[in-house]
């Protein structure tokens, strides 16, 4: 169950890190391409969409995406190793506390990062583009955050506890 | 302050080993070893009484304190 918990974890490393490559790649190609996807988009709203905007908007999402694999990196590479320690046997030691704390902060990132992807979509809306189902902020995302930092205390103080513990006679 | 442990003059007044005290106090002969040593950071009660009672002492017996910066173990200068 470990080992196949760490290999979907590893799994997704990988594919953060493919996608990050391909919003890299989307984002260069929106410069040479430019007029391309400004016809498209007349195309489909109309002479009157306001396609400088949107291509802006699309290149801050893409610009944010980018940004979103280094916190997911950190917080897929300390759930791995956290899950290397239980395989191990021993998960209560002080470096999970640290990567549950790097978690914590990596959530954090990730939810900054998606208030300001909310911020580009409503932006986005009033040009008349469709967004589909739009975007609303992640409160269980922000609660998550509170839980893991709470979480990586609790984590400390066990570990602290257990150590004083192992040389109790 | 450190605490000290002469637990190892304890046994050679009552003619014991290590190992002996050990299977007499039911507690393993690697913790008793980390209490000999000084290494323990803690000892509970139940142990101490455990090993009072066996080696026919007080705490005072095993335990004391002195001046000075860390911990060291009695009868290994």
């Amino acid at each position: 169950m470990l080992r196949i918990a760490r290999g979907l974890f590893g799994a997704l490393r990988l594919l953060n890190i493919l996608f990050g490559a391909i919003f890299s790649m989307l984002l260069v190609l929106s410069v040479p391409f430019a007029d391309t996807l400004a016809a498209h988009l007349r195309a489909k709203y109309g002479p009157a969409m306001d396609v400088e905007t949107v291509i802006a908007a699309v290149r801050c999402m893409l610009a944010l995406g980018i940004l979103a694999v280094v916190p997911m990196q950190v917080l897929l590479t300390a759930v791995i190793r956290m899950l290397r320690t239980v395989e191990a046997g021993d998960p209560f030691v002080a470096a999970n506390a640290h990567r549950l704390q790097a978690i914590g902060w990596a959530l954090l990132g990730v939810q900054l990062l998606d208030g300001a992807f909310g911020v580009v979509v409503h932006r986005l809306a009033r040009t008349g583009a469709n967004m589909g189902s739009g975007w609303s902020p992640a409160l269980a995302g922000w609660m998550a955050v509170v839980l893991v930092f709470v979480l990586a205390r609790v984590f400390a103080q066990g570990t602290a506890m257990r150590d004083e513990l192992e040389m109790t006679v | 302050m450190p605490v000290v442990v002469t637990l190892d003059a304890a046994l050679a007044r009552r003619g014991m080993t290590l190992t002996e005290l050990s299977a007499e106090v039911d507690i393993t002969l690697a913790n008793l070893s980390i209490l000999k040593t000084g290494k323990a950071k803690a000892i509970r009660f139940s142990t101490l009484e455990a090993i009072c009672q066996v080696l026919g002492c007080q705490p005072g017996d095993i335990l004391g304190v002195t001046e000075g910066e860390g911990s060291h173990v009695q009868g290994l200068d």
